[in-house]
């Protein structure tokens, strides 16, 4: 287990402690009553009606702390099921660290780990696991679906699927133990018609659980857009086009490496990671292959690949690097530049030219006058090259750029129309289920031995157990909260 | 007042049993038995085994029982169940004459020191360390106690809208227990359980049936006799069907029939409904299988198996003579339906032992089980522990790992249950292990804790010896092939025949007959070795799969939870809480097979450990 199940009082900002905001919400949860907690404030709190907000001073030793608004949640209807004291308090982190360190230094509580008020909400049954995996989505979430599903993972709908998976699975038990148990009485023939049935149920609904696992799903969470290509293709310039004016706020990625650059870019409130990755070439140096080896993984496992092709500087014999992915778009820069048309043309006629599905030309000129471009780069590359020309653009670069966009975006709801399963975990397990059921399909069709066919159907039956939570916990529940932090 | 080491109360499956074995363990033993019912009755369908029962009767023989030895010499009828479904689920059942039956179960005793007393019980009850048991006025005592009453317990018979108290039809209930009773738990529910009308033999059109022949195929049940042998003269069954007309009389009457106009408030069990129970429940479906089964070579009474019923007399007619093969045929007894009160066996210890009244043990009906074997190997069970005990030696556990007793002693003193308790084969979670071939091999560890050396137990040395050489050399020899023997593989599909194939990893190939196989290559074995050993390589891989991704479970399985802590829990709804009280789980899979525990509450449990 992650956590001592000490009981002891915690205590935790909930909103962040990375920077001043006007307020702030500290919380202390696990408490006894709120007697203990009294002699820091200017009021008894033994007259807190629970769910009632209170303006309140928080005080020690006659030293007036802060103002504040508290909210007492008493246990076992508070969220967790535990005594919750929350104080909105004023958001200035010195402020904060001021409050927090008061209650820990006089001991009435100690530092919560990540995510252990919610935690708690799972010992204390107030939430079931995939309920927590539906709270790790939703807070982690980057677009509107991700948000949904987590809410309905939350209120537990996909755990009403997966509960009727265990009520398909008993009756198809139930159906084989007929065969064997009673076969006497129901007869050969209705035990069969029975047991087809009823593995067809479990089949249908395993299989469609399946269906949502499938496709470009793992990225969907935080739905990923590369931008590959050779040197000097312009992908640098092309990724600061993109991000001009959609730079999501929340840019919580991974920081720069050496071998590419991601920047967050928010298409109609979803947030999606853009990545420019380093010019894929030929090349004997170590360092240099290992970089662009990365840009290849990086391109392969994205839900949306663009390749950027300068074609005035393309060396079609590197063409071979990249047969193994599909580009959704191809970006032609340069198209302000006299023979552009031919060059591009000349390259996609190119037996070897990439899979793609689209291409679009434009030029990369800068469009504002205040706007300097000077994006990130690859390894030991110089930016010289690929910056087009500001005379000569051939037409608004706006509208492309919107173009492209909309196909993002159009790519992603599509995936999302499949209501795909964002929880790894739940990925991981309905497909080991649907495995197993097609192994399970091919002893029932090949044998007769219903001893053994019961007993290769036991075998789902744990992980069916594990789907619900049931078995198991301890290495799930050590995944997810490592993974993420709420309540703190 | 006559002292005896052990007093058995009820004459029935368990009791001779108990008897039986105590008998055999040295101890002084009185049977006391109802004055006119003969020992080991059948008063329901005359057979013996069935599907997980056939196991649990050849465990009681290789326990030293003797159901096994019983049915032999009184069976007119052998059957292998679910021969075709693999050899894991296959199950011997026999039909026997239940004259020979009691006369055999009567012979046997007789044979024994066992005294049987023919006297009606007027009182029991414990004084200091002795029980005192009043027939009349005569007077038994003893420290150990074993009570097996069957369904004599506030026993009521219904009939239509006749009612009569008494455990069956023409017998009386077993008042005299009552006071000891009165300090006894009982569970909450009462238990019905029925039988369908007899019919005159001479009455039924057999000529318009379906036989069904006796298998000389299928192996006795007692191991010291020869494999085949028939003791008597062998006779089919027969099967037809209830038809539209038959369920349309049983609608009709609906009004009539006790358990549908609340006269019987008892719980039958679902596994075995009465005719009544079928048309209601099921009303999309007109027919429903009856198998006409001779009650004995020279009985004149047939048993109509599949339509019990407490519908009144005149209902019992009308409805049977629309049936095909029994137009014509003739009640001898109505069927009815009996109501009783059962143990509540969440209060018995695993030896059966009654745990607030130590020297008490139950066994069979009274604990709510249905079925003649159910009831056999509890009684032996009662018997060698209440035995073990008074010589002051350790109890003796079965596991439900390796045995069909073991599953139901777990099941019934770990669990409440709302319907009489009947073995399946789906009750095993290590169904591929717990087989009637290799029930020696399973069974002999406990038979030796007996410290007993008789033919039995020369037997069970032996057979040990060779299973183990056996089991080595299959794992040591390899198949010597050649072009002829690697062409016939070929052709029956029985996959490649490599130089190197172990006889082992033959015997595993899913086309091939693992015992004929084997019997093939080895010779100077006992037969039933060969078998066990041949079925037990073919099942070894799926064995160690299972076991192996059980292993999670069986580890969280294993782990003790707190059932108090659980039960104060805010967070369980007040349902599961109540089962958790009643039961008191020790364990998470204790906790597990609690009849009716949500996911969720076993997630909650799971997530505390």
């Amino acid at each position: 287990m992650i956590y001592l199940n000490d009981g002891l009082p915690i205590i935790a900002c909930s909103t962040g402690t990375t920077s001043n905001t006007a307020i702030a919400k500290i919380r202390i949860g696990g408490f006894e009553n709120l007697d203990a907690l009294t002699p820091f404030f200017s009021k008894n709190l033994l007259n807190l009606r629970p769910n009632e907000a209170r303006l309140l001073e928080i005080m020690h030793e006659g030293k007036v702390f802060d103002e504040v608004v508290a909210i007492f949640f008493k246990g076992p209807n508070s969220f967790n099921g535990e005594n919750i004291l929350e104080l909105d308090v004023h958001g200035n982190q010195v402020n904060v660290q001021r409050i927090i360190d008061l209650f820990i230094d006089n001991k009435i509580c100690r530092l919560s780990y990540p995510g252990e008020f919610t935690y708690r909400a799972l010992t204390n049954k107030k939430m079931n696991l995939s309920q927590v995996e539906g709270l790790d989505v939703l807070i982690n979430s980057h677009s509107n679906f991700a948000f949904d599903q987590g809410m309905a993972t939350l209120r537990g709908e996909l755990n009403e699927k997966y509960k009727l998976l265990l009520h398909y699975f008993i009756k198809l038990k139930a159906s084989l133990e007929l065969s064997i148990d009673f076969l006497e009485d129901v007869g050969e023939e209705s035990a069969k018609k029975e047991f087809a049935a009823s593995f067809s149920d479990f089949n249908n609904l395993i299989s469609s659980l399946y269906q949502r696992t499938r496709g470009n799903v793992e990225n969907l969470m935080t739905p990923t857009i590369t931008l590959i290509g050779q040197t000097n293709a312009g992908k640098s310039s092309f990724f600061n086009q993109l991000l001009l004016n959609n730079r999501s706020i929340v840019s919580d990625y991974a920081g720069t490496t050496r071998d590419y650059v991601s920047e967050g870019l928010s298409i109609k409130n979803t947030d999606f990671k853009l990545i420019d990755t380093a010019g894929i070439r030929e090349t004997f140096d170590h360092i240099e292959k290992m970089g662009i080896e990365r840009s290849f993984e990086l391109g392969k496992r994205a839900f949306f690949k663009i390749l950027v092709v300068n074609p005035f500087e393309t060396n079609p014999d590197d063409f071979h690097l990249l047969k193994d992915l599909e580009f959704d778009f191809v970006i032609f820069t340069h198209s302000d530049l006299v023979g552009m048309v031919e060059k591009r043309d000349q390259l996609l006629k190119n037996p070897n030219f990439p899979n793609h599905y689209n291409n679009l030309s434009l030029s990369l000129g800068p469009i504002g006058p205040d706007e300097s471009i000077s994006g990130p780069m690859g390894p030991g590359k110089n930016i010289s090259g690929p910056m087009g020309p500001d005379k000569n653009t051939s037409g608004p670069i706006g509208p492309i750029i919107e173009e492209l966009k909309n196909s993002i975006y159009s790519k992603f709801t599509e995936l999302c129309e499949k209501d795909p399963i964002l929880v790894d975990r739940h990925r991981r397990v309905l497909e080991g289920i649907y495995i197993k059921t097609q192994e399970f399909q091919v002893v029932t069709d090949s044998l007769d031995d219903l001893g053994i066919i019961s007993s290769e159907l036991n075998l789902i039956e744990n992980d069916i157990q594990e789907l619900l939570g049931i078995i198991s916990p301890d290495d799930v529940l050590a995944s997810i909260f490592s993974n993420f932090c709420i309540g703190k | 007042m006559k002292k005896f080491d052990i007093i058995i109360i009820g004459g029935g499956h368990a009791g001779i049993e108990a008897a039986w074995i105590s008998d055999q363990m040295g101890l002084k033993v009185a049977l006391v038995s109802m004055t006119g019912v003969p020992l080991a009755s059948t008063p329901c369908n005359p057979a013996v085994g069935g599907v997980g029962k056939g196991q649990v009767v050849r465990e009681v023989d290789a326990l030293g029982g003797l159901m096994g030895k019983i049915a032999d010499l009184s069976a007119i009828q052998y059957r292998t169940l679910n021969e075709s479904k693999g050899h894991a689920v296959r199950s011997t059942r026999v039909q026997v004459d239940k004259e020979k039956y009691s006369e055999n179960a009567e012979k046997i005793i007789a044979s024994s020191n066992v005294e049987v007393i023919r006297e009606k019980v007027s009182k029991v009850y414990k004084k200091e360390s002795m029980f005192h048991v009043e027939l009349g006025k005569k007077g038994l005592k003893a420290s150990k106690v074993i009570v097996t009453t069957g369904t004599f317990l506030n026993g009521v018979v219904h009939t239509g809208e006749e009612q009569s108290s008494g455990g069956r039809i023409g017998q009386m209930a077993s008042d005299g227990l009552q006071d000891l009773f009165l300090s006894i738990k009982t569970a909450p529910t009462r238990f019905k359980t029925g039988t369908p009308p007899r019919l005159d033999r001479e009455t039924i059109d057999f000529s318009k049936l379906e036989p069904q022949e006796s298998d000389p195929k299928t192996q006795n049940f007692h191991v010291l006799d020869n494999l085949y042998h028939r003791e008597l003269e062998q006779v089919p069954c027969y099967l037809t069907r209830t038809n539209n007309e038959t369920l349309s009389i049983i609608r009709d009457n609906k009004e009539r029939s006790p358990i549908f106009n609340g006269q019987i408030k008892g719980v039958g069990p679902r596994y075995c409904p009465s005719i009544e129970d079928k048309a209601f429940r099921y009303p999309e479906r007109n027919s429903h299988h009856v198998f006409i089964e001779p009650e004995g070579l020279n009985i004149p009474t047939i048993y109509p198996n599949g339509i019990s019923t407490s519908l009144p007399k005149d209902a019992q007619e009308d409805f049977i003579q629309t049936i095909n093969g029994l137009e014509k045929a003739k009640i001898l007894v109505y069927g009815y339906a009996v109501e009783y009160d059962v143990v509540d066996t969440i209060n018995l210890s695993k030896t059966l032992e009654y745990k607030d009244i130590p020297g008490l043990y139950f066994a069979g009906q009274v604990n709510g089980t249905s079925g003649y074997e159910e009831a056999a190997g509890q009684g032996i069970i009662a018997g060698i522990n209440a035995s073990l005990a008074f010589l002051n030696r350790g109890p003796l556990v079965l596991e439900r790992t390796n045995s069909y007793i073991g599953v139901m002693v777990e099941d019934l003193v770990s669990n409440r249950r709302d319907e009489p308790y009947r073995l399946f084969t789906a009750r095993a979670e290590n169904r591929l292990f717990i087989r009637e071939d290799n029930t020696t091999n399973r069974i002999h560890q406990y038979r030796k804790l007996l410290g007993l050396n008789s033919e039995l137990d020369q037997f069970q040395t032996q057979y040990m010896a060779e299973y183990i050489q056996l089991d080595k050399y299959c794992e040591k020899f390899i198949f010597k092939s050649n072009d002829e023997t690697k062409g016939y593989f070929k052709k029956m599909e029985y996959g490649p025949l490599d130089d190197n194939v172990t006889l082992s990893q033959l015997l595993k190939r899913s086309k091939l007959d693992p015992v004929a196989t084997l019997k093939n290559e080895v010779e100077g074995f006992l037969f039933p070795v060969v078998q066990a050993v041949a079925i037990s390589k073919k099942y070894e891989g799926y064995i160690n799969r299972a076991n192996l991704e059980n292993q999670k479970l069986v580890k969280l399985g294993k782990k003790k939870i707190d059932w108090e802590k659980i039960v104060n829990s805010a967070s369980i709804s007040n349902e599961c809480k109540q089962r958790i009280k009643d039961i008191r789980p020790e364990t998470f899979s204790q906790a597990q097979r609690i009849k009716g525990i949500r996911p969720a509450t076993l997630a909650f449990i799971a997530g505390g450990i």
